[in-house]
C-alpha cells in the first residue's frame, strides 16, 4: 500500500470511527410504546397508631418508685395499611403497607406504578388502616371487613376529615377517566382536602 | 471455572491483537490510538473539563432544560462546545474501555498491578457517574429515564425511609435543590477523579499521561469536526406526567438503561452489583497459580555496586537504594516484592549482572547462550533474531523465517547486551532484536531501555568493541509477521552491504605486501 493510500485509508477510518461515536451518542430508542399508559400512586401519610392499656398489678406497683406508680401502662403501635387498587372492576393490587423505620412508626410512603392500556378506565384506590383497636382493645378496622365498617367511619367523620378521636380516616379515590397514550395518571394525597385526588 | 476465565482472557487478546496490527498498518505503531488508550482517556477527560467550564457559566439550576437549549442555540460557541463536551466524554469512555480490555487481555490486572486495576475500575465508575449526572443536568427525556432508573435502583437499598422515586412523580416541579445537588456532584466527582488517577499511576514510574501530539491533536480536531457537522440536538423536555416515547440514548453511558428499566429495581441493582463484583474480582481470577507465578527480582549483594541504574530503570518503582549492612560504602539495591512484576528490566540494567528475577539475570542469560552455542553455534552468515515472546517470539505465531534463527526472549528490556555481544562473537552475521511496539510493551518500558542500551550507551550498554551496524532493533506486534519479514530482509540486505564494503575496504597486509617484498628481494 502506498503512503498516500494508507493516509487516505487512515483518514477514512478515523472519520468513520468519529461518526460512529456521534451515531452511538444519540441513538433513537423507543422507551415506551404508544399503547402504554401508567397509573402512579404517590403520597405520604402519617401512620395510624393504636394504644393498648392495662392496669398495673399490685406487685408491679410495689416495684416502682411512688412517683412512677401510674394506674395503667399503655403501649402504642403503628398500624399497617391496606392499599387496594381496582381497575375496571378487576383488583390489580392489594398490598399491606407499613410505616417506614425499624419500628414502622415513621410516616407511610406510598409509591406504586401500574401499567395500563390507554382508554377510559374506572380507577378505584383504597388506603385503609388494618386492625385499629380503640382504647379498650376492641377492633375498629380489619383488613378483611373494611367495607362493613365504611359507613360507620363516614358517620364518625367530622369536617376536618378526621374521626372523633382525631385519627386520619381511610382514603379512597374512585373515578372514571380517559387516559391518553403514554399518559401518567398521578393519584396523590391532597392535604387541604384530606383526600386522594388526581394531579393534573 | 478459573481456567474458563483465563480462556476468556486469551479470547479477548486475539481480536485486540488483530485490531492493533490493522491500526499499526494505517497509522504506524507510534500513532496507533489503541496503544494510547489510557493517555487518550486522560486528554479527552481534560477536554471535557475545559468545555464544561464554559457550559457551567450558562447553566441555570432553576431552568435546566431551557438553559441548555439556550447554550445549544449559541451558533458560534455553545452549540459546538456542548457537542465537544458530549462527544469527548463518549470518546473518553471508549478509550477507558479499550485500556481496560488491553490490561485484562494481557493479564496485567493482578499481583502488584491490582491497585492499578481496582483504582482504574473506580475511575471508570466515577466517569460513568459523572456521565449520569451530566445527562440528568439537561433534564430532557433521557435525563428523565436516567433519573427514574437510578431512583428505582436506590430504592432497592434498605437505606431510605422515603422512596427516592417519589422525587420524580410529577406532583410538583422538580426542586432546584435536586439540580443543585446534581450539579455539585457533576463538578465534585471529576475533582475526586484526579485523586484516584494519582493512585492509579502511583505504582508506575514515569506514567504516560499524554499521547503523542499528533494523536491528541487528531482526536480533538475529529471531535470538533463532529460537533460542527453533527451537533447534539435538544431532546424533548422531561415531563414526569408523560412516559417518554423516542429517546435519544447515549449508548456509551446509558446502554444499561433499557435492560434495567425492563426489570424490577432490585433486579437492576443486582445486575449492577454483579457487574461491579465481576470487574473488581478480575485480579483474583486472572492471577497465575502460585507455582506458575514468575518470582520477583532478587539482588546479589556481593555484586551490587550501588550504581542505582536498576532503580532508575525499574518501570514499577520496585527498587530502592538502601545503606548496606556489610560495611561497604556503596548503596545496595533492594527489591520490594509487592511491587515487582518480574519484568526483568533490572537484569539488563545491571553491568555486573547482580540483580534480576531468578533464572533471568544477566548471568543466567549468558550461561544459556554459552550452553546453546556449545550445542549449535551459528552458521556462517546466520542472523539471530531475539524476539519478545509476547510478540513474534511466541512459537504460536508460527513465524519461522528462513536463514535466521529465532530465539524467544521474555522482553527486549530483559535482554542483557552481553548476550548480543556473545552471539556476534560466536560468528553470527548479525543480531536482530524484535521487540513489541514501545507503547504496547507488557512491561511498559522494555523496548525503550533496549534501544538506549544497544545504541545510546545507557547502562548496561552494548560494549564499544561490538560492531553496532550488525545489531538492529525493530518493533513488531504479535500479529505482524509481515513486519518481521520486512525487518529481517532489510537487516539482511544491510549486512550484505556491510560484507561487500568490508571486502572492498579490507587490505590483507600479507597478501598485499608479500609480492612487494619478493620483488625487493
Amino acid at each position: 500500500m502506498s503512503p498516500a493510500a494508507r493516509r487516505a485509508l487512515g483518514a477514512s477510518f478515523a472519520a468513520l470511527a468519529t461518526l460512529g461515536i456521534g451515531a452511538a451518542s444519540q441513538a433513537p430508542w423507543t422507551a415506551t410504546p404508544e399503547d402504554q399508559a401508567l397509573l402512579r400512586l404517590s403520597w405520604r401519610a402519617q401512620s395510624e397508631t393504636t394504644e393498648e392499656c392495662r392496669p398495673l398489678t399490685e406487685k408491679e406497683k410495689a416495684e416502682l418508685p411512688i412517683h412512677m406508680r401510674v394506674p395503667e401502662v399503655c403501649e402504642s403501635r403503628a398500624v399497617p395499611y391496606l392499599l387496594r387498587v381496582t381497575i375496571d372492576g378487576t383488583a390489580l393490587l392489594a398490598d399491606t403497607v407499613h410505616g417506614a423505620g425499624a419500628r414502622e412508626d415513621r410516616p407511610i410512603y406510598v409509591f406504586r406504578e401500574i401499567g395500563l392500556p390507554p382508554g377510559h378506565h374506572t380507577i378505584d384506590v383504597e388506603f385503609l388502616p388494618i386492625g385499629i383497636r380503640d382504647r379498650r382493645g376492641k377492633d375498629t378496622h380489619r383488613a378483611d371487613d373494611r367495607d362493613d365498617e365504611k359507613d360507620e367511619d363516614e358517620k364518625n367523620e367530622d369536617e376536618d376529615g378526621e374521626d372523633d378521636e382525631g385519627r386520619a380516616l381511610p382514603l379512597r379515590y374512585s373515578e372514571t377517566i380517559p387516559i391518553g397514550e403514554r399518559e401518567v395518571v398521578l393519584v396523590a394525597y391532597d392535604s387541604a382536602r384530606r383526600a386522594l385526588v388526581r394531579v393534573d | 471455572m478459573k481456567a474458563r476465565l483465563q480462556t476468556l482472557r486469551r479470547m479477548a487478546w486475539r481480536p485486540l491483537s488483530a485490531a492493533d496490527a490493522a491500526l499499526n498498518r494505517l497509522y504506524g505503531w507510534r500513532f496507533n490510538p489503541l496503544y494510547q488508550s489510557g493517555a487518550l482517556a486522560v486528554v479527552l477527560l481534560a477536554i471535557v473539563s475545559a468545555t464544561g467550564l464554559y457550559l457551567i457559566v450558562f447553566y441555570r439550576i432553576g431552568a435546566p432544560w431551557e438553559s441548555v437549549e439556550r447554550i445549544t442555540g449559541q451558533v458560534w460557541a455553545g452549540r459546538w462546545i456542548r457537542g465537544l463536551h458530549r462527544y469527548a466524554s463518549d470518546a473518553a469512555l471508549v478509550a477507558v474501555g479499550v485500556h481496560a480490555l488491553r490490561m485484562f487481555a494481557q493479564g496485567r490486572s493482578w499481583g502488584p498491578r491490582t491497585l492499578a486495576w481496582i483504582s482504574g475500575a473506580l475511575l471508570t465508575g466515577l466517569v460513568l457517574l459523572c456521565g449520569w449526572t451530566g445527562y440528568v443536568m439537561v433534564w430532557d427525556v433521557q435525563a428523565q429515564m436516567l433519573a427514574v432508573a437510578g431512583a428505582r435502583m436506590l430504592d432497592a437499598l434498605p437505606l431510605f425511609s422515603m422512596p427516592i422515586s417519589r422525587t420524580f412523580v410529577g406532583e410538583s416541579p422538580m426542586p432546584g435543590q435536586f439540580f443543585f445537588l446534581n450539579l455539585f456532584l457533576h463538578i465534585a466527582v471529576p475533582v475526586g477523579m484526579g485523586l484516584v488517577l494519582w493512585v492509579h499511576v502511583a505504582r508506575v514510574a514515569r506514567p504516560t499521561l499524554m499521547p503523542p501530539r499528533r494523536v491528541w491533536l487528531a482526536a480533538i480536531l475529529a471531535l470538533i469536526g463532529l460537533s460542527l457537522v453533527w451537533p447534539v440536538a435538544m431532546a424533548p423536555r422531561a415531563d414526569l406526567l408523560r412516559l417518554p416515547g423516542t429517546v435519544p440514548l447515549d449508548l456509551f453511558y446509558a446502554i444499561w438503561l433499557p435492560p434495567v428499566l425492563a426489570v424490577p429495581g432490585w433486579t437492576g441493582l443486582a445486575m449492577l452489583v454483579a457487574v461491579v463484583t465481576l470487574v473488581l474480582s478480575v485480579p483474583l481470577w486472572t492471577r497465575l497459580r502460585a507455582a506458575r507465578r514468575p518470582p520477583a527480582s532478587t539482588v546479589d549483594e556481593r555484586l551490587c555496586t550501588g550504581c542505582i541504574q536498576c532503580s532508575l530503570d525499574c518501570p514499577y518503582e520496585a527498587i530502592t537504594m538502601v545503606a548496606r549492612a556489610d560495611g561497604r560504602a556503596e548503596l545496595l539495591a533492594q527489591v520490594d516484592p509487592a511491587r515487582c512484576v518480574s519484568c526483568g528490566i533490572c537484569s539488563a540494567s545491571c553491568a555486573p549482572m547482580g540483580v534480576g528475577p531468578p533464572g533471568r539475570t544477566g548471568r543466567d542469560q549468558l550461561a544459556d547462550v554459552r550452553h546453546l552455542l556449545g550445542e549449535t553455534p551459528p552458521a556462517r552468515g546466520e542472523i539471530i533474531v531475539l524476539a519478545c515472546d509476547r510478540g513474534l517470539g511466541d512459537p504460536a505465531t508460527g513465524w519461522d523465517p528462513t536463514g535466521a534463527r529465532v530465539r524467544s526472549i521474555p522482553c527486549a528490556g530483559n535482554l542483557h547486551t552481553s548476550v548480543v555481544e556473545q552471539w556476534l562473537r560466536a560468528g553470527a552475521a548479525g543480531v536482530l532484536v524484535l521487540a513489541c511496539p514501545p507503547r504496547d510493551c507488557w512491561n511498559r518500558e522494555g523496548p525503550v531501555w533496549a534501544r538506549e542500551r544497544l545504541f545510546h550507551d545507557r547502562e548496561a550498554e552494548l560494549h564499544r568493541r561490538v560492531d553496532k551496524s550488525r545489531v538492529r532493533l525493530a518493533y513488531a506486534a504479535r500479529s505482524e509477521v509481515g513486519i518481521g519479514d520486512v525487518e529481517l530482509a532489510g537487516f539482511r540486505a544491510n549486512l550484505a552491504d556491510l560484507a561487500r564494503d568490508e571486502q572492498l575496504d579490507y587490505v590483507d597486509p600479507i597478501r598485499e605486501c608479500d609480492p612487494v617484498l619478493e620483488a625487493i628481494e
